[in-house]
């Protein structure tokens, strides 16, 4: 068994389909991009495996077990963590306080909590921001630290959500740097990103959202020059 | 993944101006009674220290977890209906009697609690908000528990044993030492994890869950620990008073989260600082102008409330922490430069 597999998996809000029957998997040691024009339902998608609403149908497995129907902590506690597109920083927490937050799932001691929390801070580059507080961030650091926070749970698959958006040049290619850190690290990779220069280079596989489906699967490569996405994103375009 | 252990130093020059000043201060409080003679600054003192108690008990719930209580008041009837009645009625002792109304309250806030939590902060508020007034009329009809009328202590026994005295100054002292209680709990809630995640609750529901955080658990620990403390207060102001009627016990909701508000909410002190302001102005105006029937000491009392708000919009606290920073800023200064030089 995969390390996740989304079986069928629909999410409707009223009339709307916005996940419709979607299968997936991600592999251990993998980094796997989702990608889809606006309103695809990634979004949708990422918060139905973190258990942060209910599926409609289908089945979702995480390590071998069941977790649709979870508590997003209880998902948390299984080793799976995600961000937020829109980055949720606790703004009166220092950068260090809100990695602790996270770091927590793995002690409950200050102390040990705290060493980790550094170490994970380290490893995202934000050491030299400890202290600030994180309502002060600009928000190419407010992304990064939405990742330290989401990697202080130790997590085995890490789900990114559109954590490249609104990035400089730099910041970005910092940020993929950062990604292929993490992989080495040992921890999978689900993310969901707009820019493509970025997602195709640095994913192992890639799979496309279309108004709720799935519409192909492939290597970056095949994806690149795929009819039916390229008529998805230029459909969205026109 | 190696995790080590680094023992910092507990007198460090950032920890020895609290220490410094809360030492001095403690020596001071403990002092008051055999210097100040007249009953009345006394008393003042004595409310300071019970509302800044009571305060705090708002302040875990409502400043720290975030989940606004309107009708914090009923855990402090809760408790001070529990003690009296216990010990009018079937003659337990008022400190078991405290213990049992803690135990009552913490129950009564689980029960209230519990549907509320799932849902938004919103019907949290407005069910503490219904289940005051309910309460409250509820114990005005009871005639079991005395009715409008409240319950009346035999005054036979006094002394420690019986949580009962003549003079004022052993009150003193136990409301000192109820606000140093409300003070260990925050502190223990400040110092553990609870604090993080209740101060992360507060913020984002959404974020506590995705980073592993049993929201309803926690909830209920700060509700817990709020609940605990405000039932202590409750049976210490009956035993102050010497009875328990509906409106001395069940009406406190407004001053209490007032207070709170005015000092500074999710911080130790602001509590005290609020009440240290308030109540003086309260039990002063009370006394002087209260016999004329104009409500001049509530007009006084808004009055405060409105300059406060204006100048200090975080909270009197905001005074304080600001004199800190300054006091510190030269160190701050050195250590605390936000800059990044690339990765
Ligand atoms: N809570 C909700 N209630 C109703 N409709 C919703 C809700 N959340 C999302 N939708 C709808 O579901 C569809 C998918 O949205 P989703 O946010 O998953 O897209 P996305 O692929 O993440 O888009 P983007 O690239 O813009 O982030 C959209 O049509 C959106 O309006
Ligand atoms: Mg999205």
């Amino acid at each position: 068994m995969e390390l996740l597999e989304i079986r069928g998996v629909s999410k409707r809000f009223g009339g709307l389909a916005a996940v419709d029957s979607v299968d997936m998997y991600v592999s251990r040691g993998e980094i796997v991009g989702l990608i889809g024009p606006n309103g695809a339902g990634k979004t949708t998608l990422f918060n139905c495996v973190a258990g942060h609403c209910g599926i409609t149908g289908g089945e979702i497995y995480f390590d071998g077990r069941r977790i649709d129907g979870m508590s997003p902590n209880e998902i948390c506690a299984m080793k799976l963590a995600r961000t937020f597109q829109i980055v949720k920083s606790i703004t009166r927490m220092t950068v260090l306080e809100n990695i602790m937050v996270g770091a927590f799932m793995v002690s409950k001691r200050i102390p040990l909590a705290r060493e980790w929390a550094r170490e994970v801070m380290d490893f995202c580059g934000l050491s030299p921001l400890a202290d600030a507080k994180a309502g002060s961030l600009t928000i190419g650091d407010k992304k990064r630290l939405e990742v330290a926070r989401a990697l202080a749970t130790e997590p085995e698959l890490l789900l990114l959500d559109e954590v490249m958006a609104g990035l400089t040049g730099k910041e970005s290619r910092d940020a993929v740097e950062l990604i292929y850190k993490i992989r080495n690290w040992g921890v999978t990779v689900l993310m969901v990103e707009h820019i493509m220069e970025i997602i195709m280079p640095i994913s192992d596989r890639i799979v496309v959202l279309d108004s709720g489906t799935k519409i192909a699967e492939d290597t970056p490569e095949k994806i690149a020059r795929d009819k039916k996405v390229i008529d998805a994103y230029l459909g969205s375009a026109a | 993944m190696n995790r080590t252990f680094v023992k910092r130093s507990f007198w460090t020059k950032k920890n020895a101006f609290p220490i410094a000043a809360f030492l001095t201060l403690t020596a001071v409080a403990l002092l008051a009674p055999v210097y100040i003679k007249i009953l009345f600054p006394l008393h003042v003192l004595i409310m300071i220290y019970l509302y800044s108690a009571l305060g705090t008990s708002w302040n875990i719930l409502s400043g720290y977890a975030g989940q606004i209580s309107l009708g914090q008041s009923v855990f402090v009837g809760v408790g001070g209906y529990t003690s009296s009645v216990l010990f009018v009625s079937y003659g337990v002792n008022p400190w078991l009697g405290m213990i049992a109304g803690a135990l009552l309250a913490a129950i009564f806030g689980w029960l209230i609690g519990k549907p509320c939590f799932r849902l938004s902060g919103r019907y949290f508020a407005i069910a503490t908000m219904a289940v005051v007034q309910i309460a409250y009329i509820i114990v005005t009809r009871w005639e079991f528990v005395g009715g409008a009328r409240g319950i009346y202590f035999p005054l036979k026994n006094w002394g420690l044993r019986f949580f009962a005295f003549r003079a004022k100054a052993p009150y003193y002292y136990i409301a000192f030492g109820l606000m140093l209680f409300s003070f260990l709990m925050v502190l223990i809630i400040e110092k553990s994890h609870i604090g993080y995640y209740l101060k992360t609750i507060r913020e984002d529901e959404d974020v506590a869950k995705a980073l592993g955080i049993d929201v309803p658990k926690y909830k209920a620990i700060a509700m817990a620990f709020s609940t605990t403390l405000a039932a202590m207060g409750g049976t210490f102001l009956a035993q102050y008073l010497l009875f328990a009627d509906p409106d001395s016990l069940f009406m406190l909701s407004i001053p209490i989260m007032l207070l709170t508000v005015m000092g500074g909410t999710g911080s130790m002190f602001g509590p005290l600082i609020g009440a240290g302001v308030l109540i003086p102005v309260q039990e002063y105006a009370r006394a002087y102008w209260s016999g004329s029937g104009q409500a001049l000491d509530q007009i006084l009392y808004g009055l405060i409330i409105v300059v406060i708000v204006i100048l200090q919009p975080r909270g009197l606290i905001g005074i304080f922490e600001g004199a800190r920073r300054r006091f510190f800023r030269s160190e701050a200064a050195q250590t605390k430069t936000p800059q990044r030089e690339g990765i």
